[in-house]
């Protein structure tokens, strides 16, 4: 799913953000990946949303050598991915609808195929009745949720989310990420979140990708502090 | 891409017209001013061509004809004289015709010409061309004739007039390119403060996996509307100003400008061509401004 290979990157004017990074990812899992502010967290999105290239080392992403990529085939490759922001990024002069509908379209999507697939991203994120709405009559936890439908309308098989807490209450947040594990576990997305917010990562646990100074410095599963909601919902 | 896709592109290029309409305002006003500027310059220019015109069509070329000259002769010359596509009147003055215009002209002698003979002034045809640049090729044609006597041409006004038309037309192409050069930056920067205020919807495009043309042609859509839009107003106050203009000019001009108001080109007779030329420099300035805005905003 995603596969970092001796990765190093830096930048024009010489900063090095990452170094001699080797990271897998396989299909299906959910993964953290926490840092600090200038850790590098922001660069390895950068790459893995090919909105940037390597100095030296690979990166595959979905199945695309996203070092040899050809430019026309981009937009292509990133169909695969589903984005979520810390902004949001929504359209304010749509509706919550149109908002989700805006990633199918774009994808070139039949009207019948929207009208029905809509409907259904936003009954999985509990938005199901807001269809009409202007997002800025929503709430922050609202909002992200449509940015959320958004991201899965296409249905595709990797999420990217970048700080999805970062502009949210902390109760909200807990709602977001739970939000995201429901996701990874019913729909068998793979889904790196990146987040800042270390309390969230040890109070749901699981992969623990940790960059610090451009490296990766921890990778592996901890235990979080309410392993009970886990269990409740693995019952399921 | 489906009709249902292109379809929902066109209803968004329009649906931004409006939902961007402060922007939308700012693009119609510049670009209204930039195609009122050109519509003047090609106004100024058509109206000093056919001052020009007019002016080299009240030039008569004389050519005489010989007196032993055979009727036969000068069938074959004004043959000749109808066989040139640029000579738009011609006509024939008779021995006699000649004498009898020449006593009404210099009426106060009249009676020194009752004793000459009908056949003392050579028979002539009087012509007149509509470019004074073919002048010297059509004297050069006709002197070849034997019943040719002598050729009248007012050579140095035609040079004049050349020369004139010449800079004219220079002057013109190079003030509506220079203005066309200035709309274009000027609209682009507009279009580009329009896309910079946008830039975001832009970035989402990209990244859910927009491809350039999706993420072009509403943009160019908007960009197409606008420039037409802003050639429907540019033709109409063009048109309300210049019947305006005309009218205040002739109302109470003097002998001079009423000689010139023959020339003066109405606008009936232009605007078709005028609003061909708005709308096509609108478009084309609407939708080139946004290509260029979004240039930038397109890097993968």
């Amino acid at each position: 799913m995603i596969d970092l290979i001796d990765v190093s990157f830096e930048y024009e004017n010489g900063t090095r953000a990452l170094s001699h990074v080797d990271l897998k990812i396989n299909s299906g899992e959910f993964a953290f990946v926490v840092g600090a502010s200038g850790a590098g967290k922001s660069s390895l999105l950068k790459l893995l949303t090919r909105e940037t290239v390597t100095t030296s080392g690979k990166v595959f992403v979905n199945g695309f050598d996203l070092n040899r990529i050809k430019k026309k085939h981009i937009p292509k490759f990133r169909r695969s991915l589903g984005m979520i922001f810390q902004d949001f990024r929504l359209i304010p002069t749509m509706n919550v609808f149109d908002n989700v509908a805006f990633g199918l379209r774009v994808t070139d999507h039949s009207a019948k195929y929207i009208r029905n697939r809509v409907p259904y991203v936003l009954d999985l994120v509990d938005l199901k009745g807001k269809e009409k709405m202007r997002t800025n009559q929503l709430s922050g936890g609202e909002q992200q949720r449509v940015a959320i439908a958004r991201a899965l309308a296409n249905d595709p098989p990797l999420i990217i989310a970048d700080e999805p807490t970062g502009n949210i209450d902390p109760g909200l947040s807990l709602q977001i990420v739970e939000l995201l594990i429901e996701i990874n576990y019913r729909c068998g997305t793979t889904i790196l979140m990146v987040t800042h917010e270390h309390d969230l990562v040890r109070y749901f646990g699981g992969r623990t990708i940790s960059i610090e100074n451009g490296e990766v410095t921890f990778d592996d599963y901890i235990k979080g502090t309410n392993e009970a909601w886990w269990q409740n919902h693995r019952k399921d | 891409m489906r009709g249902s896709s292109l379809k929902y592109l066109a209803k968004e290029g329009v649906r931004n017209v409006w939902l961007n309409r402060l922007m939308a305002v700012a693009s119609i006003g510049v670009l209204t001013a930039c195609l009122l500027l050109v519509g003047i310059a090609i106004l100024l220019s058509e109206n000093v061509n056919n001052m020009v015109l007019f002016v080299e069509q009240q030039n008569d070329i004389v050519i005489f004809i010989k007196d032993d000259a055979t009727d036969e002769q000068v069938a074959e010359l004004e043959a000749a004289i109808d066989s040139q596509k640029n000579i738009i009147q011609k006509t024939y003055i008779s021995q006699a015709e000649a004498l009898e215009e020449m006593t009404e002209r210099i009426d106060a002698a009249a009676e020194l010409f009752e004793s000459l003979e009908e056949d003392t002034l050579p028979a002539s045809f009087r012509i007149r061309i509509d470019n004074m640049a073919y002048l010297e090729d059509i004297i050069l044609y006709i002197d070849q004739y034997d019943a040719v006597e002598e050729i009248y041409a007012p050579n140095n006004v035609a040079e004049t007039m050349v020369s004139l038309k010449h800079t004219i037309n220079t002057f013109s192409i190079l003030m509506i390119s220079t203005l066309i050069l200035v709309s274009m930056i000027i609209i682009s920067n507009t279009i580009r403060a329009t896309v910079f205020a946008r830039r975001t919807e832009v970035g989402i495009m990209r990244h859910v996996g927009a491809t350039n043309s999706f993420i072009r042609i509403p943009f160019l859509i908007e960009g197409i509307i606008l420039g037409l839009i802003s050639a429907i107003i540019a033709y109409f106050v063009i048109r309300f100003a210049y019947n305006n203009v005309i009218g205040v000019l002739f109302e109470n001009a003097s002998p001079f400008l009423q000689s010139l108001e023959e020339s003066i080109v109405p606008f009936q007779t232009i605007s078709g061509r005028l609003f061909g030329y708005f709308a096509a420099a609108g478009v084309a300035l609407g939708a080139l401004g946004t290509l260029i805005s979004l240039r930038s905003h397109l890097k993968v």
